[in-house]
């Protein structure tokens, strides 16, 4: 079991101040959903877990397994299993999806002193694509280049299912999805469900809690994690809407 | 053609100088023209090249001689031809004398008066070449002056495609004074890819000309890859209703390379359309220059033109300037360019370095795409290795300074 705790964590970006103090544990084999209105900082949370360069953490800590997530870059967290799966996936142009995934499998699996089998490696990103009804013609494309939202969500699972991190952030993926690409993300998100795998997911809208059930829900309003439950917490969004959150747990 | 044809206006015309707008961003002196000579021809020991299924005919030079030359029999029965600028058919060599008269200095005219030897590829009426033609140029005369010459002429509703490879393995310092000049026949499509690849010592300096009859199709494809001081142009004229023209070069700069690139596209006639795609990177101290000048005259309304050309500094003391310019003559037309410039984009760095890659891995991934688009449109013999050569290009550690 691994085990990641941000404690009194505040953040800025571009001078704003953005997370005011958050606490929160997870340990693997647990999934978390973190919700919130939007513009209160869950997608900055996020990427601060995953090292992006433009939010300055100016109080708190992160740990992995005790050790300081902070201190590392974004190359180093991701090599000890840390995952984002990006809300808005950047296009690469002239790289390939199989040039890229082949790549960043090698670099996790020499992590662990593992030699990849590329034989072994085809089969499997064949398999998972089609398990992710994707055609096997995105291997050959440029990554994320003319993808549909949809085909970026999915190649973002791919990669997940690819790289089986330990911890997974899920930035908004289910927004902006139909309900059959939410069902096949989903799907793929509860593959990895194990003692190995924790997963946060961070959502506007209940609906894909629905096809992944949670062990903990958060809600994170101005910038801090008001209160925290179960799915009745999710029930209680949906019934009372964020308003119910404002009312309640505003600071003025 | 022999240095016996010295033009007639060349004497009149001026070397550009600093206030010449093409050339002030370039130091002409790097060239020599005026000191470094004409070196000795190479031991003339042509051979027959044995048959390569990839090309259809092939020239090779060593420092100016001919050293080897094959051609499909079938295609020489069918009229084509291909050899030393000797073979140049009249119509060839009046096609030259035009576009001498075209030199507007004597930085281009240069070449006409130093014209040392050179390839002719003529393809008559109607005859479909399907396999490439390679002209594969190479020097190794230390300290002197290279004049090779390129003569295309695609004759009326013909097809075919043309590679002209120039390198110069070994480390010697020299200039090439280069040019290629293209005619096409009214209704002929034509692709000419050109590879250069010179050391980083020589000085390169190219003059180039196409002209598209009547609903030609003409697709120029360039690397430039090589040369210490590198100094381009060329001149792409629609002068028939209907011509069309796509465009797309790569480039980028190592050491202390200095690179000035200029495409001149004008439209003369009615519904021309031209597509320009230049990409370059940047590294070390090397410095890149491209020039993109669109000109529509008022006889080609309906004109549909675009012109992009990125850029991408990969390190502090790199620079690479863009200067688009449209120049248009008649309303009735569609015009645009665009350009950027920049270092890597930090969110692609991102989104690379969260998946595991390094930095600099993710870099030179990204830098690599950017070219990939390019070579994924090369002619097909060629890609592997370009693919090769910009990896290494772009990997390969910091150049020292020292070299000129």
């Amino acid at each position: 079991m691994k085990k990641l705790t941000i404690q009194g964590l505040k953040a800025e970006i571009d001078g704003k101040a953005i997370l005011h103090g958050v606490d929160l544990e997870m340990k693997t084999g647990e999934i978390h959903a973190l919700m919130g209105p939007n513009g209160h900082g869950k997608s900055t949370l996020a990427n601060i877990l995953m090292g992006h360069p433009k939010y300055k953490v100016t109080a708190g800590t992160i740990t992995l397994d005790g050790e300081d997530l902070l201190a590392m870059d974004v190359t180093e967290r991701s090599k000890a299993g840390l995952f984002l799966a990006f809300q808005y996936p950047v296009e690469i142009p002239g790289v390939t999806v199989g040039k890229f995934l082949k790549r960043a499998k090698e670099i996790h699996m020499a992590v662990d002193g593992v030699k990849m089998n590329v034989t072994a490696f085809i089969k499997q990103a064949r398999e998972d694509m089609k398990f992710l009804e994707m055609d096997a013609n995105f291997i050959n494309r440029y990554l994320n280049e003319g993808f549909s939202g949809g085909e970026k969500k999915r190649m973002e699972i791919l990669q997940l299912l690819t790289l089986q991190p330990s911890f997974a952030m899920f930035d908004e993926t289910d927004s902006g999805l139909d309900i059959d690409a939410l069902k096949v993300v989903s799907k793929g998100i509860n593959r990895l469900r194990s003692e190995a795998f924790g997963a946060l997911i961070i959502t506007h809208y209940q609906r894909v809690l629905n096809y992944i059930e949670p062990d903990q829900v958060h809600i994170l309003y101005q910038g801090r994690i008001v209160t925290s439950g179960g799915t009745e917490l999710v029930r209680a969004l949906e019934e009372k809407g964020y308003d119910w959150v404002k009312e309640k747990y505003s600071v003025q | 053609m022999t240095k016996a044809a010295t033009p007639v206006l060349a004497p009149a015309l001026e070397w550009p100088g600093r206030t010449n707008e093409e050339w002030h961003r370039s130091r002409l002196d790097r060239f020599a023209l005026e000191t470094r000579k004409v070196a000795p021809l190479g031991k003339k020991t042509t051979q027959a090249l044995p048959s390569d299924p990839q090309w259809a005919g092939q020239l090779r030079f060593i420092d100016g001689a001919l050293a080897g030359a094959a051609l499909d029999p079938a295609l020489k029965a069918q009229g084509v031809v291909f050899g030393p600028l000797s073979d140049a058919p009249a119509s060839v060599k009046k096609f030259l004398a035009a576009t001498e008269a075209l030199c507007d200095t004597r930085a281009s005219s240069h070449h006409y008066q130093a014209l040392e030897f050179g390839a002719v590829l003529y393809i008559p009426a109607n005859l479909v070449v399907e396999k490439p033609f390679l002209v594969h140029i190479t020097e190794t005369r230390n300290g002197g002056l290279t004049v090779p010459h390129v003569s295309v002429q695609a004759d009326r509703l013909s097809q075919a495609a043309l590679v002209v490879r120039s390198d110069s393995p070994a480390h010697t310092p020299f200039t090439s004074h280069s040019a290629t000049t293209v005619e096409l026949a009214d209704g002929a499509i034509f692709r000419l890819c050109d590879l250069q690849d010179h050391n980083l010592e020589a000085a390169v300096l190219d003059h180039s000309f196409a002209r598209l009859g009547r609903d030609v199709q003409f697709f120029h494809w360039s690397a430039c890859l090589g040369g210490g001081t590198v100094k381009t142009r060329f001149e792409f004229s629609l002068e028939g209703e209907g011509a069309s023209l796509k465009t797309h070069g790569l480039y980028f700069g190592i050491g202390d390379q200095h690179k000035d690139l200029r495409i001149a596209t004008t439209h003369r006639a009615p519904n021309t359309t031209s597509y320009a795609l230049y990409k370059g990177a940047v590294r070390d101290r090397s410095r890149t220059i491209f020039q993109g000048l669109i000109e529509v005259s008022p006889q080609a309304p309906r004109t549909d033109a675009y012109l992009s050309n990125k850029n991408l500094i990969l390190n502090d003391g790199a620079r690479a300037d863009s200067l688009p310019q449209l120049k248009i003559d008649t309303n009735d037309v569609k015009c645009s360019h665009g350009s950027t410039t920049g270092k890597v984009n930090e969110d692609e760095v991102f989104y690379l370095t969260s998946r595991g890659f390094s930095r600099d891995e993710a870099r030179l991934l990204i830098a690599e795409g950017l070219f990939a688009e390019l070579i994924d449109e090369a002619p097909e013999p060629l890609r592997e290795e370009l693919s090769r050569r910009v990896e290494d290009s772009l990997r390969s550690p910091p150049v020292a300074s020292g070299s000129p």
